[in-house]
């Protein structure tokens, strides 16, 4: 195993798990065994957040400034190691290496903004609220906060938070998820480099029940998560009983809306990445196109183009640098997929590709892999068209006009993503205005949010207030803190 | 081979611009009239894998279409292999042709992805101009005029 079992991080020190229960980590691509990941007992989760509690006290009276010097150091080392950290993510996630880069980018853009933490976390004040007196607001950390990432952005995703959080001076604990956690255990790696004190970030492996010890715990005060909606809505519960603050994102089903006067091949260029990027395993990425108009030669030109770019994309093993799409994370999630593809059938969708039919770029096991597929004639009451798939399947739908369109998004109970391709300015700000979903993109297939840009999310793809990322993210790990303030 | 990704296309920017500034450095050893001229294009060659280069990993995202921003652009400039015997003229003749690949393999790669990945075509298309005036250079360099 190249990895071996991986261990937790708690106060500092790496320390082998004591439990007898474990979890491969495969590599999807080549089908082997890389790793093992333990699933940690309740106490090893309640050491790891009494290190970050015994750490807390400290590292809140750091100043800001000094804080920050850690993360421009990590900076530093995630620059030097970005190739190795990003072929780890290829490795256990079976991402292609572009996409891996990506993800290692974003992460270390959340880092540098958080760096800027000094500016950041200022707070108000106004002198002379009545005469003599002044009013000021401090934000200050909330003591320790837990992370529970899902296992399609192993790096990027714990990113969205981790920086920030230490930053406004909370301590940190994250349960990386068991299908990838190596990505995080090399971030850690780093971490300890910088030379942070010890307790202030902690990793302890696990499952849902290291993630519940987690949610439950009194002594755990915020909470992120990111996964999809029936969890996300039991971490939000969880967290509300127990009076924490939380960040739940759930899933997607994100429409891609074609007007009559797209440009074709820039638009299905674009859709590729959208659709099929990352397999299809991310929150942002497209599930159904709707061609607007009652043009039938362009709807035609469209699914053709659409058909065809699909059918040429190199499916393989990320690592080979012509790769464009790599396999599903495992077995189990390839099936789920196939579930899918086979109830589209069923409801009477027409498959124009059928990614079943596997086809690879060298000699590799078929397990995880799967080719694009693509439906056309997609009924809004189909279940492909309503369900999150999570995989490379495009539905492609159709409606007379613009507000059909708009209506069809509404119909979905998800609001992560929707984005427009048209060269229309006025088509493009109606839906900007209309549209009820966090993230919109205007000719953008994958609407990703940079760092200094809360990652948003609407209806039941988000339940919280602040999101991750940029001054929402310290806004989540703050309190506000008012003072008034008269001297005799 | 057919170049389509990102990670291809400056994978083989790469090589092609190392390879191409150590066949300068064997050329400028062997005649020393081209020593000056060829070290200063091998250097050019050096910072230019590492600029397209720089410009791709700071800007390479999920939000942008890194898999699939390339299109009809080949992998195939051929460059000579470093002959002891070659004369000046015959080294300034394989190095137009080489620049000619190369001047082309950038335009061609900065056009097909300008719309996608817009921060490394800008870089492209910096070095194409760069090579344009190269040849121009490499055409006066010609025995006569040294």
């Amino acid at each position: 195993m190249e990895f071996g079992r991986v261990k937790n991080f708690i106060d500092g020190e790496w320390v082998e798990s004591e439990a007898k229960e474990t979890w491969p980590i495969r590599n999807p691509a080549l089908d082997i065994v890389i790793g093992e990941v333990p699933m940690s007992t309740d106490a090893e989760v309640d050491a790891a957040i009494r290190s970050a509690r015994a750490a807390f006290p400290e590292w809140r009276r750091t100043p800001p400034v000094s804080r920050a010097r850690y993360l421009h150091r990590l900076v530093q080392l995630l620059e030097e190691r970005f190739e190795e950290m990003s072929v780890v993510q290829t490795k256990e996630h079976g991402k292609t290496i572009d996409e891996s880069r990506g993800e290692t980018r974003r992460g270390i853009e959340n880092c540098e903004v958080a760096a800027g933490i000094p500016s950041l976390m200022m707070g108000e004040s106004l002198q002379d609220i009545a005469s003599g007196i002044d009013e000021y607001v401090i934000r200050e950390p909330l003591g320790v906060c837990a992370c529970i990432p899902p296992f399609n952005f192993p790096f990027m995703v714990p990113l969205w938070f981790l920086p920030y959080a230490i930053a406004t001076g909370n301590t940190f604990v994250i349960k990386p998820s068991p299908n990838d956690p190596i990505s995080q255990v090399k971030l850690h790696e780093l971490i300890e480099e910088t030379g942070i004190p010890e307790g202030v970030v902690n990793i302890v492996h696990g499952g849902a029940k290291a993630a519940e010890r987690l949610m439950k715990h009194e002594d755990v005060k915020g909470v992120t998560f990111v996964g999809s909606t029936p969890i996300a809505r039991i971490v939000y519960r969880a967290c509300g009983e127990t009076g924490k603050r939380v960040i739940a994102q759930g899933g997607a089903k994100n429409f891609l809306v074609v007007m009559p006067d797209a440009d074709v091949d820039f638009t299905v260029a674009s859709m590729m990445t959208s659709f099929y990027g990352n397999a299809g395993q991310r929150c942002l990425s497209g599930a159904n196109a709707i061609i607007v108009g009652k043009d039938n030669a362009f709807y035609k030109r469209f699914i053709e183009g659409f058909v065809e770019a699909a059918r040429k994309i190199k499916v393989g093993n990320g690592l080979e640098q012509g790769i464009q799409m790599g396999p599903l994370q495992s077995k189990d999630k390839k099936e789920r997929v196939v579930g899918y593809i086979e109830k589209g059938v069923a409801e009477g969708a027409k498959l124009a590709l059928d990614g079943r039919k596997i086809r690879l770029e060298g000699n590799l096991p078929h397990t995880c892999f799967l080719n694009p597929s693509v439906f056309v004639d997609v009924g809004q009451q189909m279940t492909i068209a309503r369900e999150e798939i999570f995989g490379p399947v495009a539905c492609i739908m159709r409606a007379d006009h613009m507000d059909q369109a708009i209506d069809m998004i509404h119909a979905s109970p998800f609001g992560n993503a929707a984005s427009i391709y048209t060269a229309n300015g006025g088509w493009a700000r109606e839906f900007e205005f209309k549209v009820q979903a966090g993230n919109i993109g205007i000719n953008i297939g994958i609407v990703a949010p940079m760092a200094f840009f809360p990652f948003s999310g609407m209806k039941d793809s988000f339940f919280g207030i602040t999101h991750g990322q940029g001054k929402d993210a310290v806004r989540f790990f703050t309190e506000t803190k008012v003072v008034i303030r008269r001297w005799y | 081979m057919e170049c389509i990704t990102a990670a291809s296309v400056i994978t083989y920017v790469s090589k092609i611009e190392l390879d191409s500034a150590k066949l300068y450095e064997q050329w400028g050893k062997l005649h020393g009239q081209l020593r000056d001229s060829f070290e200063a294009f091998a250097k050019v060659n050096k910072k230019n894998e590492q600029r397209v280069k720089r410009a791709y990993y700071s800007v390479v995202s999920d939000a942008l279409e890194t898999g699939f921003c390339f299109k009809d652009l080949r992998a195939d400039i051929v460059i000579p292999e470093f002959s002891k015997g070659a004369s000046v003229s015959e080294v300034l003749n394989l190095a137009v042709s080489l620049e000619r690949q190369i001047q082309d393999f950038y335009v061609k790669a900065a056009n097909s992805s300008r719309a996608l990945l817009p921060d490394v075509p800008r870089q492209m298309d910096k070095v194409a101009q760069e090579r344009a005036k190269r040849i121009e250079q490499l055409q006066v360099m010609a025995p006569a005029n040294l």
